[in-house]
């Protein structure tokens, strides 16, 4: 188990490096020139003789390589350069943007696990009943509803119609509800559906078979389907961790919360390269990270990944 | 056929299939359906309410919301499909390759894989904030994000179809690789190119409408559901009807896609509900 994690670990680093060398070159590849941005931001006519000042400021004179050396270099020395339009550097404007898109994501994960872990169980039990019916149509619809439509709906009904909580903005816990709901409504129909169909698909295996002729319990029986079926279903929520953070960026818009994702968006339409590079960069790692503890989740739960390994 | 009859025995699908062809239909004839001209600022008129004048009520410019409405088909789905069909001709095109010839194989399955490690979403939001915002920028940015998984569905497809006796027998005959892959291959795969199609289309509407919701796409005055939303929003406390035409379009096509690729997957891949692979 040890060594395995520790293999991981070390693929990590041509993989982490890989990324980087991803997110610096796609700045390359941009139309525009990160120094006449600089000037247009900071209201200054781009006149050649100031684009060059600039590109000697910001290091553009550089040879590619040389740069993405050195903005490595920063990175893993915590620095990620200084923004575009605020001059704050970016790491400050982060930190700061964090702790909301975290306790957004993080109670809407809550509420995933919950939802998807009791409702798809309930689902698998009652096969065919009239919840299972409710149950899917839900699903179904939440799977198609737009999450964006979905927060506007919300937000009339109990903010605008109910006045139950604020409109926007992130003052305290209740500006939070409507946004936790409407990231994990779309989510949280998938996990309903992986785990009703892996139960209902693990009923017919022989140890269940096994477990029933032996007389065992009912709910003893259906702890052991549980533990089986849970493999898919740690692997999906390990792999949506970062898809739920990237979906904060429309909940976060939506809502106004001055969270990360509003921060991209925002550094998307002022150009703001260093602010893009640093959130793709962060999304990229947790991306990483979340599905590796996803993997070594699973192989704890379940003993039999371990032996082949 | 054996296929179009269980297509035609299945209502939800054959519902579903209908809904897809009305809207694409109404998407193409929007010019003499439509009551009045999408792009028409009449400030006199703003926030009409529901009625035989303005069928879907008017917006905060007197703009017709019905006329809005039906050229946002123009917008949301036809780029939505236009950025899948660019998607899929990727995905076939190296997807083939890699199945048939083992030189190009390794190079293009490694490719797939760099690109895969990235969460689509995430890449997608790179290449917009890279290119800046607009259509065509999102166009590029979902063929960039979305061409890997093709290409390795498209791939393992192909694989199995090569033990299929008759390309088997093609090969032993002595035909050449590329006549195989047109006379045998691709038709065999066109059904399954289809059904990936169909299961994503409802993704690709909700990503397109999206990033035009945040501003990123489509840019105005050009009417798309996902920035009617997004004006919508802006007047919610004054017109809240406004918000519920697009919102209810984008349910009604992407719930249509996702119900007509769940039927295809179940006609085209009978043991696909009693596998493991039923996530």
């Amino acid at each position: 188990m040890r060594r395995l994690v520790y293999k991981r670990l070390i693929l990590l680093v041509p993989l982490l490096l890989g990324i980087s060398f991803i997110c610096y070159g796609l700045v390359n590849l941009s139309p525009s020139d990160p120094a006449e941005v600089v000037l247009r931001v900071n209201d200054i006519t781009p006149t050649p003789e100031a684009i060059s000042e600039m590109h000697k400021e910001l290091g553009l004179d550089k040879p590619f390589m040389t740069r993405y050396f050195l903005w490595l270099e920063g990175i893993i020395q915590g620095d990620f350069g200084i923004s575009y339009e605020t001059k704050i550097p970016v790491l400050i404007e982060i930190q700061r943007a964090l702790p909301v898109t975290l306790i957004l994501a993080g109670s809407s994960f809550l509420l995933i696990v919950f939802l998807g872990l009791s409702l798809g169980t309930l689902c698998a039990i009652f096969e065919g009943s009239l919840l299972d019916k409710i149950l899917r149509g839900f699903v179904f619809t939440a799977m198609a509803m737009p999450s964006f439509w979905l927060g506007l709906l919300f937000m009339w009904f109990f903010a605008l119609k109910l006045d139950l909580v604020p409109i926007s903005g992130a003052e305290d816990f209740r500006g939070y509800i409507l946004p936790t709901l409407t990231l994990s409504c779309s989510f949280a129909a998938t996990y309903i559906r992986i785990m009703r169909n892996t139960l209902i698909n693990t009923k017919e295996n022989l140890y269940i078979l096994h477990a029933k002729v032996r007389g065992l319990k009912k709910s003893l029986v259906l702890k052991h389907q549980i533990i089986n079926a849970l493999q898919p279903f740690i692997i999906a929520v390990g792999m949506s961790i970062p898809r739920l953070i990237a979906g904060t960026v429309i909940v976060e818009s939506i809502f106004s919360l001055p969270g990360l994702g509003r921060l991209c968006v925002h550094a998307i339409f002022s150009r703001d390269y260093p602010m893009i590079q640093a959130y793709i960069l962060f999304m990229a790692v947790a991306f990483i990270l979340f599905n590796l503890l996803a993997d070594v989740l699973v192989q704890w739960i379940d003993p039999r990944l371990r032996r082949q390994a | 056929m054996n296929f179009w009859k269980k297509l035609l025995k299945d209502r939800i699908a054959l519902a579903s299939l209908g809904i897809i062809l009305g809207v694409i239909f109404l998407g193409i004839f929007a010019p003499y359906i439509a009551p009045h001209d999408p792009l028409a600022v009449n400030l006199s008129h703003k926030f009409a309410p529901w009625g035989s004048e303005y069928p879907l009520g008017s917006d905060y410019l007197g703009r017709c919301v019905l006329s809005r409405l039906l050229y946002g088909i123009r917008t949301t789905i036809f780029f939505a499909l236009l950025a899948m069909l660019i998607t899929v001709s990727i995905g076939v095109v190296l997807g083939v390759l890699a199945g048939f010839f083992h030189k190009a194989e390794g190079v293009i399955l490694r490719f797939c894989d760099i690109m895969l490690s990235f969460p689509s979403e995430l890449l997608m939001l790179a290449v917009v904030g890279m290119l800046g915002a607009g259509i065509v920028n999102i166009i590029i940015a979902h063929v960039v994000a979305k061409s890997a998984w093709y290409i390795r569905m498209i791939y393992s497809y192909s694989i199995s179809y090569q033990k299929k006796p008759y390309i088997l027998f093609s090969k032993t005959c002595g035909n050449s690789s590329f006549t195989i892959i047109r006379k045998h291959l691709l038709p065999i795969l066109f059904a399954d190119i289809v059904m990936l199609a169909t299961l994503d289309a409802g993704g690709v509407i909700l990503s397109i409408s999206g990033l035009s919701f945040l501003g990123l796409g489509v840019q105005p005055p050009t009417p798309e559901w996902g920035m009617m939303l997004s004006e919508a929003k802006n007047v919610m406390s004054i017109a809240p009807m406004e918000m519920f035409p697009p919102g209810f379009m984008i349910l009604i096509v992407v719930a249509a896609f996702n119900f007509l690729g769940d039927s295809l997957r179940d006609i085209l891949d009978p043991q696909y509900y009693s596998s493991k692979a039923k996530i």
